[in-house]
């Protein structure tokens, strides 16, 4: 059985302006010291699908439909109280952002030891050294642990960020887009703490982004959202060499290719679906540019096209034939 | 914190008007605490009066004069102003307690809470406060406790409406979600991650609420319904015009108490305005406009339109 398992998640949004389905059936599984790489556009339902699993959606946000099984449990069905256990204590989360996720009126180190004493990981006189502890590991001075957020850098408070995630010994990270308003350098070397942990904690990750560059270096497993649904999942190997769905490989072709400086690059016409009016069919079909009649109006089921390889594609299963 | 609290400073001293504000209200407190040394009479002591000292003007020995059984205003007034700080203080510690708490909870979890708490406040907002006070102190008795508990008990609603407004936005900020993924409970997260965050704004706005306690006791005790034992600016009003002080123009004895609450009044008022200004960005005009300039838009904005219905009115 796997660490962590999503069952046909779905989540939508009951706002005046209507319901808004932001994730529809989705699915994925998670192992120890893998990573998953959640990528799609802005809007396609990543974050929205990450506050699910945490039971964490703003008062709008329903989960209509699905299990989250963290192993064996449904999360979905536990107390309110029963959760809170689990959420950091088994799973924890970088937020997207690190200077809105820190309270700029308390210093770095109350922060983190409020997770520490909540959860009881450390009996309370050994909380401060455990906060040293966590700050060496992600490789902040344990003195900074006075200062505030504000005197932090964004490298530093995305470092105490991950360190606050640490903090309660989960086995689940959910990393959503850590590494954006960074400059290239801290990007890398924030890439480069969490594979480290990863391997060295034997934690499972699950890493949100719109970078594929990001996902290709660091995540074993991919799963391409559009417009709240999968749309490809498989290995990294598979979905940057032998894309399947026609958005993950326009996608691809949108990425700079670095040995051909002059080639052009590939911007996908149109936008996402709105997710109060999705099409009938195919959600990528207004976009798609080969479908045929059929996508507009038949709508795709998930086919497993290689082994451990998933698509929700009519063409794909059509070449599979 | 620190930092916050030295730009705070820094741009408090700036504000004229907020540092004269501040030094008023020191120099209040200081008489307030020192009355016995500095009063040259006691007022509770019983003075041996004679037709002479009946309302008699200012003298060496009586600076501000005498009120109708030979007391000494001066001290009248100095001993007063302890009743109205500590009328002052306590009141509106009481509408910080409850403004807070319904403001707080009302903002924090919205829905029906918030519908209720805030129909209630409203409904407290709506009643003219002072007949509802006269009435209430009228029925449980005249002592400087109860007046305490009316003002407070019937001021706390603006509190109730600004904290509120504010913990609405400070709830959708980011490390608001972070703590509850964290575990922190719904008391946690109002106390440690919401609660200092309004607290300039809740400093801001009780300052003025000391100035509108003050004057509330004031008002109360010169209707008459003031803590008979006690010496206050109010009470003595209130006795200068039942004594005939206006008649036999006394006006030393009428003067001063009133000062005494305008100057107090005053301190609040900028101390507040001061804090507010700096706290409060909307008051604070935006870095590319000059204050100057922003006056002299509104008048080309709204000038033609009522010189238009000027006009049309004629």
């Amino acid at each position: 059985m796997s660490l962590l398992s999503i069952k046909d998640l779905s989540v939508e949004y009951h706002t005046d302006a209507g319901v808004f389905r932001a994730v529809d059936q989705l699915s994925f599984s998670l192992e120890p010291g893998r990573s998953l790489g959640l990528v799609g556009e802005s809007g396609c339902g990543k974050t929205t699908a990450m506050l699910a699993l945490m039971r964490l959606l703003p008062d709008a946000g329903r989960i209509v439909d699905g299990e989250v099984l963290f192993d064996g449990v449904d999360l979905l069905q536990l107390s309110p109280a029963e959760m809170r256990t689990y959420r950091w204590g088994k799973i924890s989360m970088v937020f997207q952002g690190a200077m809105n996720a820190l309270n700029p009126v308390r210093t770095v180190g109350s922060q983190i030891g409020e997770a520490l004493k909540l959860h009881k990981t450390v009996p309370r006189n050994e909380v401060s050294d455990e906060i040293d502890r966590l700050l060496e590991i992600v490789g902040v001075t344990a003195e900074s642990k006075k200062q505030y957020p504000h005197q932090y850098s964004g490298g530093m408070r995305q470092r105490a960020m991950i360190a606050m995630a640490l903090a309660c010994r989960s086995q689940v990270i959910i990393a959503d887009e850590p590494t954006t308003a960074l400059d290239v350098m801290v990007q890398a070397q924030i890439l480069d703490l969490l594979q480290q942990l990863q391997a060295e904690l034997n934690l499972a990750v699950i890493l949100v982004t719109h970078d594929l560059g990001v996902v290709a270096e660091v995540c074993d497993d991919v799963l391409v959202m559009y417009g709240g649904r999968m749309a490809e999942y498989a290995d990294s190997d598979a979905v940057f060499n032998q894309p399947v769905h026609p958005y993950t490989r326009r996608l691809l072709a949108a990425f700079p290719n670095i040995n051909d400086p002059r080639s052009e690059l590939a911007s996908i016409p149109g936008h996402p679906p709105p997710l109060n009016d999705l099409p009938p069919g195919c959600r990528f079909e207004p976009r798609c540019g080969v479908g045929g009649e059929k996508c507009a109006r038949e709508n795709p089921e998930i086919i497993e096209v290689a082994p451990g390889h998933y698509c929700r594609c009519l063409i794909a299963r059509a070449e599979e034939r | 914190m620190d930092e916050t609290k030295e730009s705070f400073w820094r741009s408090f001293r700036e504000k004229k008007v907020g540092v004269l504000g501040l030094a008023m209200l020191v120099f209040i407190i200081l008489v307030a605490v020192l009355a016995p040394l500095i009063a040259p009479y006691d007022p509770n002591e019983s003075v041996d009066a004679t037709a002479a000292d009946v309302l008699a003007p200012p003298s060496p020995e009586h600076i501000l004069g005498q009120d109708e059984v030979g007391r000494d205003v001066l001290s009248l007034v100095i001993y007063g102003t302890r009743i109205s700080l500590v009328v002052g203080f306590a009141a509106s510690f009481i509408v910080i307690l409850i403004g807070c708490v319904i403001g707080l909870i009302a903002g924090y979890f919205g829905g029906w809470v918030d519908t209720l708490l805030m129909r209630i406040t409203d409904g407290i907002l709506v009643i003219p406060a002072l007949p509802l006070m006269l009435v209430i102190i009228a029925v449980a008795g005249r002592g400087i406790i109860n007046i305490i508990l009316v003002i407070g008990f019937l001021s706390w609603t603006y509190m109730a409406r600004t904290v509120r407004s504010q913990v609405l936005s400070v709830k959708e900020r980011q490390f608001v979600l972070r703590a509850r993924a964290i575990g922190v409970s719904h008391f946690g997260i109002i106390v440690y991650h919401i609660l200092p965050q309004v607290l300039p704004l809740i400093f801001a706005s009780a300052t003025l609420d000391v100035s509108y306690a003050i004057l509330a006791e004031a008002s109360l005790s010169f209707l008459g319904l003031g803590d008979p034992t006690m010496v206050s600016w109010g009470s003595t009003l209130n006795r200068a015009f039942m004594r005939g002080a206006v008649t036999n123009g006394a006006w030393w004895y009428l003067v001063p108490p009133g000062l005494a609450l305008a100057w107090v009044t005053l301190s609040f008022a900028m101390l507040s305005n001061a804090v507010q200004e700096i706290i409060n960005p909307r008051l604070r005009t935006h870095h590319l406009f000059d204050e100057r300039k922003m006056v002299s838009l509104m008048h080309r904005i709204t000038a033609p339109k009522i010189v238009d219905d000027a006009i049309n009115e004629i």
